[in-house]
């Protein structure tokens, strides 16, 4: 079971380390919360496997909040990015 | 053992599928294919992961309904709540004067209002 979390986890973190390296290389507004959001989604990935490996009662609590709330970050940088027009 | 197994196939997919995401990212060339990639991700990474945990936790604390209610609702979410947001991020994207592929189709941003039709 620790073998799979470790897997798992070390795949997420390559995605994230990925993710960085774009982050700094492309500089433009649309793709930095593009990137954000993908970091975010290894956060939770991450997060949901450590719960599962220890086995915590509220693995889904926190996937389900995370996937609902998680979003408003992009929608917050799409209205920065029309300078709060809609 | 087939439990470690069936949760690795799914749990492990899930963050390959993460990881094919970001190589997108990397290969994409401007901001809206940029967000375009991100499906790879929401739609198939985060659910095969939320799917793993679920057949682990019926495996260790036997089915309950509420866990699964749960999952249902963080795999929706996933779907649907980050779909609407890279919609609404790439229309912010492209309004606000982001460089785009000149080779995007169809583009109907660019083109006049159809009134009345």
């Amino acid at each position: 079971m620790t073998v799979v979390v470790a897997g798992t986890v070390g795949v997420l973190l390559v995605a994230a380390v990925l993710g960085l390296v774009r982050l700094y290389t492309a500089r433009d507004d649309a793709s930095v919360a593009a990137v954000s959001d993908l970091l975010y989604f290894c956060a939770v990935g991450i997060v949901v496997m450590g719960a599962l490996a220890a086995g915590s009662s509220i693995t889904f609590d926190v996937a389900a909040i995370a996937s609902m709330i998680g979003i408003l970050a992009t929608i917050a940088l799409s209205r920065i990015l029309t300078r709060g027009r809609r | 053992m087939v439990v470690t197994v069936i949760v690795g196939l799914l749990c492990l997919t899930g963050a390959l599928f993460v990881l094919v995401s970001a190589v997108a990212m990397m290969k994409a060339r401007d901001g809206l294919s940029r967000i375009n990639v991100l499906s790879a991700a929401t739609g198939l990474g985060m659910p095969l992961i939320v799917a793993g945990a679920l057949v682990q936790d019926v495996a260790t604390n036997g089915f309950d309904w509420v866990d699964l209610v749960k999952a249902l609702i963080a795999v929706l979410g996933f779907v649907i709540m980050s779909s609407v947001a890279s919609n609404n991020l790439g229309r912010a994207a492209y309004r606000s004067g982001a460089p785009i592929d000149p080779a995007t189709r169809p583009n109907e941003l660019a083109e006049e209002p159809r009134t009345g039709a």
